[in-house]
C-alpha cells in the first residue's frame, strides 16, 4: 500500500469512525444512530412523497431545472453549514498534524489525503439529499413519459461534485479565516469575533440575493388564500400551479446548479454542453480553491500548533487579587473557553448564526408566508443551536484532567457544577438576546407580544438546556486528553440534545404556524395564543430537566476518572 | 564515522514570541553513536527535536540527516528518521497492528521485514496480548511502547526519542535502554533527550547540554568529566544550568 493511501485510508477511518471506550458505547451509539434514523427516516419519506407532486408539476410546467436547482443548492448549502467546522477542524487543528509533518510524506500529499477524508464525510449529505431529489424528479419525468437520461447520467457526478464544490468554497474562505485567527492570536477573543463576523457575513452574502429574489406574496394573500383555498378544496397541483411561477424562478439565480440541472433535464446536445459549463465551474473552482490551501496548508497548520497557548502579556501581571470561590469558579470557566480559538469560534458561531438565520429566514417567510411562520421557524432555530453549546457539552470534558485535579480541592460538586451551567448560560442567553433583537428587526408585523415571548421563554429554555447538557458530560466526561482540539473535534454528544431541542422546537413550531396560517384573529389575540404555548412548553421543559438533573452531582463528580 | 545529524546554528523564534527558544544550536551525531540532549524543563529540547523532525519550522540555520538537508530534500531526510514524540501520539481508534502497519507503510517496509521486527518487538515489550485492541484502551506506557515499535519499524539510520523513559515500568525502561544500545550497535544512531541525569550518564556515549535555548556544552563523558574537575555530571549541571550556583565569569568558561 503506497503511503499517500494508508493516510487517506487511517484519516477516513478517523473522521468516520468515532473513538469508542468500548463495545458497550460503540453499541449504545449504533443504537442511537438506529433510533435518529428510523425518527428522521420516516418523515424525511414522507417529505419526498409530499414533495412527488410539487416536481411532477414542476414538470409539467416547465420548471423542472428550477426546482432541481433549488434542491442542489440546499443540499449545498447544509454542506458548508457542516463542514466549515469540519473541514478547519480536520485541516488545522487536528492533533495529528504535528505527527504527520515527522513523516517522509509532502505535505500536498497530507493535505489532499485531508482533503479527501472531508469530502467522504461531506458525500454522506450529499448521498441523502441529492440522490433521493434525482430519483424523485426521474420518476416524475416517467410518469409523463419523459423520461431524463439526463438524470440518470449526471446523478453520481452531481452527489461528488456538489458538495465538493461546496467544501472547495470553504478550502478557500478558511484561509482567511485561518488567517484572520494568527493575526490576533494574542487577542483570541478579537480573532475569533472577527472570524465569526466574516463568516456571519459569507452567510448574509448568500443568503440576500435569495430574498431579494423571492416575491412578495404578502401575509394576507397567503391566510386568506389559505381559508379560501380549504373551503373551495382546491387541488393541490392548482397551489402548485399557482406558487410555481412565483417560488421557482429563484433556481434561474443558483447559477451553476442551474446548469446542472439544465445538464440533466434538456437532453441532446445542449445537455451536453450546459454539463460541460458546470464541469468548468467545478474546475475552475478546484484550481483556485486547492492551489491557494495546498500552498497555506503546511505553514497555517503549523502556525497553529505553533501558536498554541500565545496570549497577550497582562498588564496587571503580578497583580495578586483574591476573589469569592463563586467568582473564582467563573473566572477559570471563562477563561478556558476565552483561550481555546476553536472552542472560541465554535461558541461565537453558536451566538452569532441563530440571529443571522433568524433575520433572513425570517425576512423570507415574512415574504412568502407571515410574521407567524417567521416566528415559528425562529423558535425551532434558538432551540437546536442552544442544544449544540459546546461549552456546556463539554463543561467536564475541556477541563481534562484538571476535572481530576478539581476532585482533590475542598469544593463542593455543586458549586464547581452551577458554575459550568452558569457560563454555558451566559453564551446561550447572548444568542436568545441577539436572536430576540433579529425577530424584532424582521418586521412585517412581528409584534411586542411575540417578541416578548419569544425572549422570555427561550431564556428559560436556554437555562435548563444548559443544565441538562452539563449533566449530561458531568455523567460520562472524557477528561484523559492531550490538546483541547481532540475533544473538541470528536465531539459527538451535540447528537441527542439536539435531536431531543425537536421535541419542544416542534411544539411550539407547530401551533405557532397554525396559529398563523388558519386563524383570522387580531394578531395581537393571535401572539398571546403564542406566548402562552411557548411559554408552557419551556416552563414543562424546564421542570422536567430540573426534576431529572436533581441530586447525584456528588457522586457523578466521584466517579469520574 | 561519518555524521548522521549535522546541526548548524540553528535558531527557532515562536510564532509571537519576542525570545528565541532555540538560538544558535550546532552539534553533531555521529553513526553508532547513543546521543543525549540534557537540560531543564523549558531548556529548548523538544523545540530542536521537532525542528529535526520537521514537526516545526525553522527560519536560520540547517539540519542534515544523512547528508539529506531537511529542507530541500525533507522527504529523503525523514526517510532516515525514527521519531518518539514525548506525547506518545498515535490514533486511538487503530489497533496496535494497523498502527504498525500503517507506519509500515508509510515507510514502504515490506511485508516480510515488517512481520519480523512486529514480531519481536512486540513480545520484547509485552504487548501480544494488546496488539489487536484499539490503541484508545491503552494505557500511558503501552501507547509510548506502540510508538516505539512505529518509529523502528522501517530500521531507521537516526532514531530519535523525546522523554522516552518517562511512564515506562523498569522493565520496559530496560528492554527501551538495551534496544536503543543495540540499534547504535548496528551502525544506526540514536538521539534521545531527558533530564534524567543519571539515565543520560549510564546510556550515553556523547550528550549535549541546553538551557534557556543556548547549547553549554556538548563532547563525551569523559571529555565533560575532565572538564569539571572529575565532579559527577549531576553537579556539573546543575552547576551549568543554575546561574546562581556558578558566577557569569564561571559559567562562560563552559560555553562554546
Amino acid at each position: 500500500m503506497t503511503a499517500f493511501f494508508a493516510l487517506t485510508k487511517q484519516l477516513i477511518k478517523n473522521t468516520l469512525i468515532p473513538n469508542f471506550k468500548d463495545a458497550k458505547e460503540k453499541k449504545k451509539y449504533i443504537g442511537i444512530l438506529i433510533t435518529i434514523a428510523i425518527c428522521i427516516g420516516i418523515p424525511y419519506i414522507a417529505m419526498l412523497v409530499g414533495i412527488f407532486g410539487m416536481v411532477k408539476a414542476s414538470v409539467e410546467l416547465g420548471y423542472i431545472a428550477h426546482i432541481l436547482s433549488i434542491g442542489f443548492f440546499a443540499s449545498q448549502l447544509l454542506t458548508f453549514f457542516f463542514g466549515l467546522f469540519a473541514y478547519v477542524n480536520i485541516m488545522y487543528f487536528s492533533k495529528d498534524n504535528e505527527f504527520l509533518f515527522t513523516l517522509p510524506l509532502k505535505s500536498v500529499s497530507i493535505f489532499w489525503s485531508k482533503f479527501i477524508a472531508i469530502l467522504v464525510y461531506e458525500l454522506i449529505f450529499s448521498v441523502f439529499t441529492v440522490i433521493p431529489v434525482c430519483v424523485v424528479a426521474l420518476i416524475a419525468m416517467a410518469t409523463l413519459g419523459s423520461f431524463s437520461v439526463g438524470i440518470l447520467l449526471m446523478m453520481i457526478p452531481a452527489t461528488i461534485l456538489l458538495p465538493l464544490m461546496a467544501i472547495l468554497v470553504i478550502a478557500l474562505l478558511s484561509f482567511p479565516i485561518m488567517k484572520i485567527l494568527q493575526f490576533f492570536k494574542k487577542h483570541p477573543i478579537f480573532g475569533a469575533i472577527v472570524a465569526v463576523l466574516f463568516v456571519a457575513a459569507i452567510y448574509i452574502a448568500i443568503y440576500v440575493p435569495i430574498i431579494q429574489n423571492t416575491p412578495d406574496m404578502g401575509s394576507s394573500d397567503i391566510a386568506s388564500g389559505a381559508v379560501e383555498e380549504v373551503s373551495e378544496e382546491i387541488s393541490m397541483s392548482e397551489v402548485y400551479a399557482a406558487l410555481l411561477p412565483s417560488v421557482a424562478p429563484i433556481g434561474k439565480y443558483f447559477y451553476h446548479t442551474y446548469l446542472l440541472a439544465m445538464s440533466m433535464t434538456v437532453g441532446g446536445i445542449k445537455a451536453f454542453g450546459y454539463g460541460v459549463a458546470f464541469i468548468g465551474i467545478v474546475a475552475v473552482l478546484a484550481g483556485l480553491g486547492t492551489l491557494l490551501a495546498m500552498w497555506q496548508f503546511k505553514r497555517i497548520s503549523q502556525g497553529v500548533y505553533e501558536s498554541n497557548g500565545v496570549v497577550a502579556s497582562s498588564k496587571k501581571q503580578g497583580e495578586v487579587k483574591q476573589a469569592s470561590l463563586k467568582k473564582a469558579l467563573l473566572k477559570k470557566e471563562f477563561s478556558s473557553v476565552l483561550r481555546s480559538s476553536n472552542l472560541l469560534i465554535q461558541s461565537g458561531m453558536m451566538v452569532i448564526l441563530p440571529p443571522i438565520l433568524i433575520l433572513l429566514l425570517g425576512k423570507y417567510q415574512v415574504k412568502l408566508t407571515n410574521s407567524f411562520v417567521a416566528l415559528a421557524i425562529s423558535e425551532l432555530i434558538i432551540k437546536l443551536m442552544t442544544s449544540s453549546n459546546t461549552i456546556s457539552l463539554l463543561a467536564v470534558s475541556r477541563d481534562g484532567e484538571g476535572a481530576l485535579m478539581a476532585k482533590t480541592m475542598p469544593i463542593s460538586a455543586n458549586q464547581i457544577i452551577w458554575s459550568k451551567i452558569f457560563s454555558g448560560f451566559v453564551f446561550s442567553a447572548i444568542t436568545v438576546t441577539l436572536s430576540t433583537v433579529a425577530l424584532a428587526l424582521i418586521g412585517g408585523g412581528i409584534n411586542v407580544v411575540q417578541v416578548l415571548g419569544f425572549f422570555i421563554s427561550n431564556m428559560l429554555y436556554a437555562w435548563a438546556v444548559n443544565r441538562y447538557c452539563v449533566y449530561r458530560d458531568l455523567k460520562k466526561p472524557r477528561v484523559h486528553w492531550k490538546n483541547i482540539e481532540e475533544i473538541i473535534k470528536n465531539n459527538f454528544s451535540s447528537v441527542i440534545p439536539m435531536f431531543l431541542a425537536f421535541i419542544p422546537g416542534l411544539l411550539v413550531m407547530g401551533p405557532t404556524m397554525a396559529y398563523g396560517i388558519v386563524l383570522t384573529l387580531n394578531p395581537y389575540i393571535i401572539a398571546a395564543l403564542y406566548l402562552a404555548t411557548t411559554l408552557v412548553v419551556s416552563g414543562i421543559y424546564y421542570l422536567i430537566i430540573h426534576a431529572t438533573t436533581k441530586g447525584n452531582v456528588e457522586e457523578y463528580w466521584q466517579r469520574i476518572e | 564515522m561519518s555524521d548522521i545529524l549535522t546541526i548548524t546554528n540553528l535558531s527557532k523564534k515562536y510564532k509571537g514570541n519576542d525570545r528565541y527558544s532555540v538560538k544558535d544550536l550546532s552539534f553533531q551525531v555521529k553513526e553508532g553513536e547513543l546521543f543525549a540532549f540534557l537540560g531543564p524543563n523549558g531548556a529548548g529540547k523538544s523545540t530542536t527535536i521537532k525542528c529535526i523532525t520537521g514537526a516545526l519550522p525553522y527560519s536560520e540555520g540547517n539540519v542534515k540527516i544523512c547528508g539529506h538537508d531537511l529542507h530541500e530534500s525533507p522527504i529523503e531526510a525523514k526517510k532516515n528518521i525514527g521519531y518518539v514524540p514525548d506525547n506518545h501520539f498515535t490514533y486511538d481508534t487503530m489497533t496496535g497492528n494497523e498502527y504498525i502497519n500503517f507506519m509500515a507503510d508509510i515507510y514502504g517496509v515490506g511485508v516480510n521485514d515488517r512481520k519480523t521486527r512486529s514480531d519481536r518487538y512486540v513480545e520484547l515489550f509485552g504487548l501480544t496480548d494488546a496488539i489487536g485492541k484499539p490503541i484508545g484502551s491503552y494505557s500511558h506506557g503501552m501507547k509510548q511502547k506502540i510508538c516505539v515499535i512505529g518509529a523502528l519499524i522501517h530500521n531507521p539510520k537516526l532514531w530519535i526519542l523525546d522523554e522516552p523513559l518517562t511512564g515506562l515500568d523498569p522493565q520496559s525502561a530496560y528492554n527501551l535502554k538495551e534496544l536503543m544500545k543495540e540499534h547504535c550497535k548496528e551502525g544506526n544512531s540514536v538521539l534521545f533527550s531527558s533530564h534524567i541525569i543519571e539515565v543520560v550518564e549510564k546510556l550515553c556515549d556523547r550528550l549535549a547540554i541546553i538551557d534557556k535555548g543556548s547549547l553549554l556544552i556538548s563532547g563525551s563523558m569523559e571529555e565533560i568529566r575532565a572538564k569539571n574537575d572529575d565532579n559527577s555530571l549531576e553537579e556539573f549541571f546543575l552547576s551549568v544550568t543554575q546561574g546562581d550556583v556558578l558566577v557569569g565569569d564561571e559559567k562562560e568558561e563552559f560555553k562554546f
